[in-house]
């Protein structure tokens, strides 16, 4: 009896000890983790993060000059914090596909209408109400897609190296005395670049896949992975000659970039940018909200000029405002072509074949580049 | 690592020292640490708190100026004269101009712009040109507001604000602008902050309007708006800076304070790794002590273990020689003690074993022809009733019972059993010595059933009455048992002529040991050897006797019983 309860204080005192040990070991490790954490927490008084319906997240494939002073604008007006994404438009549709119904981003800025409306069925339908004032022409062929400037398409050739015959239109694209000369970006994630394929086919005549494999030939295993490269590449005399948008090449121009500017003697197309909410994202108001400041008057002059674009409001607009109105005087022009020809590009066609034109890009591109 | 620990007492010893001696000497260096860590991040949050106050501060006072200019040129009748006219060569508001911006010039440049947005005065160096849109950005806020508004500035402008000059009718006239430029901050917030820190000023909507770095200004700037918008604590890029935020109430703007911290995560990798290293020496130091202690204290223990081992498989020759004086030197030394008795003890046992088989085979000796004896002694009886000498047969007839009891196998009789041999015996001598003695024998009736060896007590008679009453004509002997401290003892007296005290005592001493003389005594010395052989030390033959008075030889026994009878 004595001996038995020697024994089971025995280990009484056994789990006694092995609890204090590992008490103490506990100890040890959390004071350890603590260290190791302590130091890594940041002692700031943050503040508090905008509340989640006073916030936009746009994706754009537009240059940083001209949607920053849009977007700073749109907050101080509204209050809305935004944040913004850059990428190629084409890149950023398959992004925006791959998210399957939750994007990451509320709205879709810039990229041709054509290559919007090749995937109408990645955004939310939306008209805003200055719908009404947009151009005739540039009124878009469903809901989806509201347009807010156009870009016509012009060519570029650095004159130091190419003075004597320069450049005149698409023809010039084909011609081999450009060959490995030529500034072209990826047309699978540019959207820039597609619009010229299709306005390649579009404007020249022959089988189109033969002009595509022309194409394809002068680029001479050359392209670009960004169509905002185009312009550096020309002005320092890697390349020749480029295809851009006409702001972009005006506002190098404007920035002291030696280029020179060539509209097409077959004529341009002129297409314009579009913005989309895109479906199943997390704030369909505030991106509504945001197309229509992209359709407001300040915008649409602010884009003309300062972004040297060209509005997509015809001058409706500016007269629906009234005679008393402050900003009334700086009528938006009706007639903006007078500088240059335009052939008639078809955007539904171009939007309907892009995924037949860029498979069989790519099947030529791979061709060639063997 | 269980089966390890309890495998072993030493291994349990090693792993304690080592645990006591590792366990605080780790839980101080996290200790330390940690309270390093803490008191670095106190002091720091205090030094930049006193930092940012100041800045506000001079923030605020400059604000304040800013609008108390603002006011004055809104105000003054010759800015709206000027204005109305849009004429750009007024003397007198330039005079004014440069008078109220007397002390703010080194912060800020100013602007008078008409309701076009057009500069007409400026107190920069350069000639006014350019145009602001007033649809757009600072001016279409002035043309909103009253007061003076802030935003924050395009191109070389870091910050600007401005304010519509209005007619007493309230349409603008035009505005007065002020632009703050990087290095106008620079000279703002010189010798406010610590050189090791640097300053960042946000706009409401956390995009970057100043920074004392300018070339970290995009990458700070995004990293802290995503982290605030995320709701995540502010780290910055790289997360080796304390981030202070001060909302400035003016300009709406945020002021924030970039401290790098002490204990980056480089220094506490480093502080990490050389702990770790110091922490594997002192392992290995505990290691080595450990095993020190571990070996000191087990090593005896272990030798005890061996020795014990040795004990069990019948080697008492082991000897341990810690040459220790505590408390595991003692134990050895009991442990060669006990095994010293325990050889001694066995020596002793052996020994005894072969005087009880020396004796054994005696009585087997003795035990020769006992037949032939027998029949021997039955033909002598015949003879004798045939002869007609009836003392002859009866002589045979109890010499035949006691030489069978002799020979009998039963080593233990009773006293009853024992006192029939003795009759026997009496009867025999008494036709040797035509009774010229007499025997008493007084044995109560308690004792008769007690057990005792067979034939011990008529060697005791026979010595009383060959070596005592022989020669006397009326000897007399008795026979008698008594019961003290439990055991029986048998005595058998004479009133013979007694022993001398020499031979007595030779006598007391022959009882325990083998005399050399093999006839005298010898039955004596037999019946002492049995009954130590049977019950063991304490019990056995004493003698007693005085010259001339007798002898009384007593026999000690154990009281035994049968167990039928006991029961």
């Amino acid at each position: 009896m004595k001996a038995g309860t020697v024994k089971v204080r025995t280990v009484k005192t056994r789990r006694t000890i092995r609890r204090i040990a590992c008490g103490l070991l506990s100890m040890v490790c959390g004071l350890s983790l603590l260290s190791a954490c302590g130091g890594q927490e940041s002692p700031a008084d943050t503040p508090s993060a905008p509340a989640e319906e006073m916030q936009l997240s746009i994706c754009t494939s537009l240059s940083p000059s001209v949607y920053e002073p849009i977007v700073r604008e749109f907050e101080a007006r509204t209050g809305i914090w935004v944040t913004v994404e850059n990428g190629g438009s084409l890149e950023l549709l398959d992004q925006i596909a791959a998210a399957d119904g939750a994007p990451s981003w509320d709205l879709l800025l810039g990229g041709g209408m054509d290559s919007l409306t090749a995937r109408s069925e990645l955004f939310v339908p939306y008209e805003s109400p200055l719908l009404d004032h947009v151009r005739a022409a540039y009124l878009p062929s469903d809901n989806c897609e509201t347009p807010f400037s156009i870009v016509p398409l012009v060519l570029i050739y650095n004159p130091k190296l190419a003075r004597i015959h320069p450049p005149s239109g698409f023809e010039s694209l084909l011609d081999t005395a450009w060959k490995g000369r030529i500034a072209f970006a990826d047309p699978t994630v540019s959207g820039t670049s597609y619009t010229v394929l299709a306005a390649l086919q579009q404007v020249l005549p022959g089988d189109d896949t033969e002009n595509l494999r022309a194409f394809a030939v002068n680029l001479d295993r050359q392209l670009l992975s960004h169509s905002s490269d185009v312009i550096r590449e020309v002005a320092n005399g890697n390349c020749y000659i480029g295809m851009v948008g006409e702001d972009d090449a005006l506002r190098a121009m404007e920035a002291g970039y030696d280029i020179a500017v060539v509209y097409p003697a077959e004529g341009t197309c002129a297409i314009s940018d579009g913005a989309a909410i895109l479906k199943g994202c997390a704030h369909e108001e505030n991106a509504a909200l945001f197309i229509d400041f992209l359709l407001s008057l300040d915008v649409q002059k602010y884009i003309e000029s300062a972004c040297l674009r060209r509005s997509v409001m015809d001058g409706s607009l500016s007269d629906s405002l009234g005679a008393d109105s402050p900003t009334a005087d700086s009528i938006l022009p009706d007639d903006f072509t007078d500088d240059f020809s335009l052939f008639s590009y078809d955007i539904a066609l171009s939007a309907s074949s892009q995924e037949d034109i860029l498979r069989s890009w790519r099947q030529i591109w791979e061709e060639e580049s063997r | 690592m269980k089966k390890w620990i309890r495998r072993s007492f030493r291994n349990r010893i090693f792993l304690t020292v080592l645990l006591v001696t590792l366990l605080p000497l780790l839980f101080c260096n996290v200790l330390m640490m940690q309270m390093q860590v803490v008191r670095s991040e106190i002091s720091l949050a205090q030094e930049a708190r006193a930092q940012l106050t100041a800045l506000d501060g001079a923030l605020d006072e400059l604000c304040l100026s800013f609008e108390e200019m603002a006011d004055e040129l809104c105000e003054s009748t010759a800015v709206r004269s000027v204005l109305r006219q849009k004429s750009a060569d007024s003397r007198v508001l330039y005079q004014l101009l440069f008078r109220v911006t007397d002390e703010l010039r080194e912060y800020a440049r100013f602007d008078i712009c008409d309701r076009e947005g057009l500069c007409l005065y400026t107190t920069d160096a350069t000639v006014p040109t350019g145009t602001l849109y007033t649809d757009w950005g600072i001016l279409c806020a002035a043309s909103g507001s009253v007061d003076l508004v802030f935003r924050s500035g395009e191109g070389d402008v870091a910050l600007t604000a401005a304010r519509a000059v209005r007619s007493h009718d309230s349409a603008v006239l035009g505005y007065v602008v002020v632009s703050m430029s990087p290095e106008n901050f620079d000279y703002l917030f010189q010798d406010l902050y610590s050189t090791t820190s640097d300053i960042i000023l946000m706009d409401p909507f956390w995009r970057p309007v100043y920074h004392s770095q300018p070339a970290q200004t995009e990458n700070a700037a995004e990293s802290l708006r995503q982290q605030l918008l995320a709701g995540e604590p502010l780290t910055g890029a790289g997360g080796d800076y304390y981030y202070y935020t001060s909302p400035h109430q003016e300009t709406g703007m945020s002021l924030i304070l970039q401290q790098p911290m002490t204990f980056t995560s480089t220094v506490m990798h480093t502080i990490y790794a050389v702990s770790l290293l110091m922490g594997l020496l002192c392992l290995l130091l505990c290691l080595w002590c450990a095993w020190l202690l571990s070996r000191h204290l087990f090593r005896p223990i272990r030798q005890l273990d061996e020795a014990m081992g040795e004990v069990r498989k019948g080697n008492f020759d082991v000897h341990l020689d810690t040459g220790r004086e505590d408390e595991l030197g003692r134990l050895a030394d009991s442990f060669n003690h006990m095994a010293d008795e325990y050889q001694a003890n066995l020596s002793r046992s052996v020994a005894r074993q072969r005087e009880l088989n020396e004796t054994q085979l005696r009585m087997m000796q003795a035990q020769l022809n006992p037949h032939f004896l027998y029949n021997t002694l039955d033909t002598m009886k015949w003879l004798g009733v045939t002869n007609h000498v009836p003392q002859i047969a009866e002589l045979a007839s109890d010499l035949a019972i006691i030489l069978r009891a002799g020979i009998s196998g039963d080593e233990i009789i009773t006293v009853e059993q024992e006192l029939e041999l003795i009759d026997r015996y009496l009867a025999i001598q008494s036709i040797r010595f035509e009774d010229r003695f007499t025997c008493e024998i007084d044995i109560p009736e308690e004792f008769q059933s007690c057990l005792i060896p067979k034939m011990v007590l008529q060697p005791l008679v026979e010595n009383a009455i060959i070596h005592g009453v022989a020669d006397k004509n009326d000897g007399y002997i008795k026979l008698w048992a008594e019961e003290k401290e439990g055991d029986l003892f048998l005595s058998v007296s004479d009133n013979g002529c007694g022993i001398p005290p020499e031979q007595l005592a030779d006598l007391n001493q022959r009882s325990k040991k083998k005399p050399a003389d093999q006839g005298s005594h010898l039955g004596l010395f037999n019946v002492n050897s049995i009954i130590r052989l049977h019950f063991g030390e304490p019990y056995g033959l004493s003698v007693r006797s005085q010259p001339g008075e007798g002898c009384c030889a007593t026999l000690r026994l154990p009281i035994q019983r049968r167990r039928d009878e006991n029961a």
